[in-house]
């Protein structure tokens, strides 16, 4: 039997339905531990504002969304009782994330926990419940601040493959936009899979995220060849790839025939990204992206295979 | 901030990582000086005689904290054994006869002197570490850094400077052309806005050249990461 694991239960895989595969809901990237001795030149990621979000979340179901994974694992600001909420008033299923980000936002005891101990953390929030409550995560998440994983970085994603073995979860990674110059087709998916096959986990249990900031088509149908799934996460950020060539790249990869390894999402994580304050919204892939995809000669069964098939198959977790 | 697309940037092959080893690896400061760091001086006082100084608060808001941290990356590269070099903005001879000509048409009057008294305190040369006045942006057009460096078998310069979006950008190409590893220490930098040090930290990065934080990068020269 299979699940998928939503922050208010489990359900069949079946009922999924369209599926964003890496937003955040919930965020605060001023909870790491930055140096902040420097002025800051960028606006930090933040998402606090529950009720605006509510609101874009059921813009996001007015439009055929129906899922969405939100990808803020704890110490990045994650609040699983507001998605509870969230998804009780949009009826939009979330399924939340394990798991570590980068250094910056790694909980203080993992410096000093084993391993095994920080499998263990990851597996009781999959199984048992996150942040004392008894919602649970449905899929792990493994991010690297720089492009080399190693030290405490690679302990964690080390602890995540293990909570992959352990649970059947998937795992969804996070390599860096600054250093998408400094490693092949300006993703960590090679080092993350030789990590997580160190531990047995299955490639094809392992999504290969920021797919579509320095995307080299080769290296990605390589990937996808190893079985990964490759997620086109930040469609919409025209200041790293332009739509339309991540279209012509997604057209190039599904014509080798990897349709099945695609999904896609638009990774929302500040406020001012909303519709209500003038930015795209969760929307801009099914209202903007999808018909372009579409006139671009993508018939609706492999859109449906995009957007529903393949989150469902990755998303889903043998019981 | 606004981040402009990059397309032919994305054709590179990435370069492998840099390994840092004292043997082979440079800090080079550049223009941690009185003319580029002090509102009542050389660009300060440019600017307040022109009535802009206000235009400076962002430049003079970040070289205040990079200098704190060029003196940790400096304090960090000494315990190593990593030779330092510091370059600045100065005159060989008091009729300046060697400024470049855009800084003498931009009058931009680049001070003559001692360097030793021209250089911020906190980052002031030791006794053995190299000076190179230059009237120019550039150490590689006008003064020997180059075979300075070649003499050191340097493979990596730890870049770090003031106005850095001209000065520092110029220099790290400069340095990859001639096949440096360049790691640019972007926390240890200023440029003229936040916006034009944001597009320096987006531009610079490709082929030899790595920005990283100060953090970062002492944690590099310690050997605690790649």
């Amino acid at each position: 039997m299979k699940i998928i694991r939503t922050v208010n239960g489990d359900i069949d895989p079946s009922v999924l339905g369209i599926t964003q595969t890496h937003e955040h809901l919930t965020c605060d990237q001023t909870l790491g531990k930055m140096d902040d001795s420097f002025p800051a030149l960028s606006s930090p990621m933040i998402l606090k504002d529950a009720a605006t979000i509510t609101k874009e979340l059921q813009g996001y179901y007015a439009v055929g969304g129906r899922a969405m994974v939100e990808a803020t694992v704890f110490g990045w600001g994650r609040d699983v009782l507001a998605l509870r909420e969230m998804s009780l008033s949009s009826s939009v299923h979330i399924i939340a994330s394990s798991g570590f980000y980068t250094q910056e936002y790694i909980p203080e005891f993992a410096y000093e926990a084993s391993v095994e101990m920080l499998a263990e953390f990851l597996v009781n929030e999959l199984t048992q419940g996150m942040e004392s409550t008894n919602i649970k995560a449905g899929l792990l998440k493994s991010g690297c601040g720089y492009p080399i994983i190693e030290g405490l970085e690679k302990k964690c994603a080390t602890a995540v493959a293990r909570a992959a073995r352990i649970t059947g979860a998937a795992i969804t990674t996070h390599s860096p936009a600054a250093g998408r110059f400094e490693t092949p087709g300006g993703n960590l998916g090679y080092q993350f899979l030789k990590v997580f096959e160190a531990e047995g986990v299955d490639p094809s249990r392992v999504i290969i995220g920021h797919a579509d900031q320095n995307a080299d088509i080769r290296q990605l149908i390589d990937l996808a060849r190893q079985g990964a799934m490759i997620e086109f996460d930040v469609i919409g950020k025209n200041f790293r790839l332009l739509d339309e060539t991540r279209i012509e790249l997604l057209t190039k990869f599904a014509e080798a025939g990897y349709d099945g390894h695609l999904l896609l999402s638009t990774d929302r994580c500040r406020i001012s990204e909303s519709k209500y304050y003038g930015g795209p919204g969760y929307d801009h892939l099914l209202i903007s992206f999808i018909p372009r995809l579409k006139n671009n000669g993508f018939d609706d069964a492999i859109i449906h295979r995009l957007l529903v098939d393949n989150p469902a198959k990755i998303l889903s977790i043998s019981m | 901030m606004s981040v402009m697309r990059v397309p032919f940037k994305m054709l590179a092959v990435p370069a492998p990582p840099f390994r840092l080893s004292r043997e082979h690896t440079v800090l080079l400061l550049m223009d941690f000086q009185n003319y580029t760091t002090n509102r009542q001086a050389g660009y300060g006082k440019l600017a307040a005689d022109r009535g802009i100084d206000r235009e400076f608060d962002e430049y003079f808001l970040q070289l205040d904290a990079a200098i704190k941290n060029a003196r940790r990356l400096l304090e960090a590269c000494r315990m190593q054994k990593i030779p330092v070099i510091h370059t600045l903005l100065a005159c060989s001879n008091i009729d300046r006869q060697d400024l470049s000509r855009q800084f003498r048409v931009n009058e931009f009057d680049i001070p003559f002197g001692d360097p030793i008294e021209e250089i911020r305190h906190e980052v002031a040369p030791q006794p053995g570490e190299r000076i190179l006045p230059r009237a120019v942006y550039s150490p590689f057009s006008r003064t020997d850094i180059h075979s300075i460096l070649e003499q050191m078998e340097t493979e990596n310069i730890l870049l770090a400077g003031m106005m850095a979006d001209t000065t520092v950008a110029m220099t790290a190409r400069e340095a990859a052309d001639r096949d440096f590893g360049v790691i640019v220490v972007m926390d240890s930098s200023a440029s003229q806005t936040h916006e034009w040090h944001a597009q320096l930290r987006d531009g610079i990065v490709g082929g030899l050249i790595r920005q990283r934080s100060t953090s970062h990068v002492i944690e590099m020269i310690r050997g605690e990461r790649t």
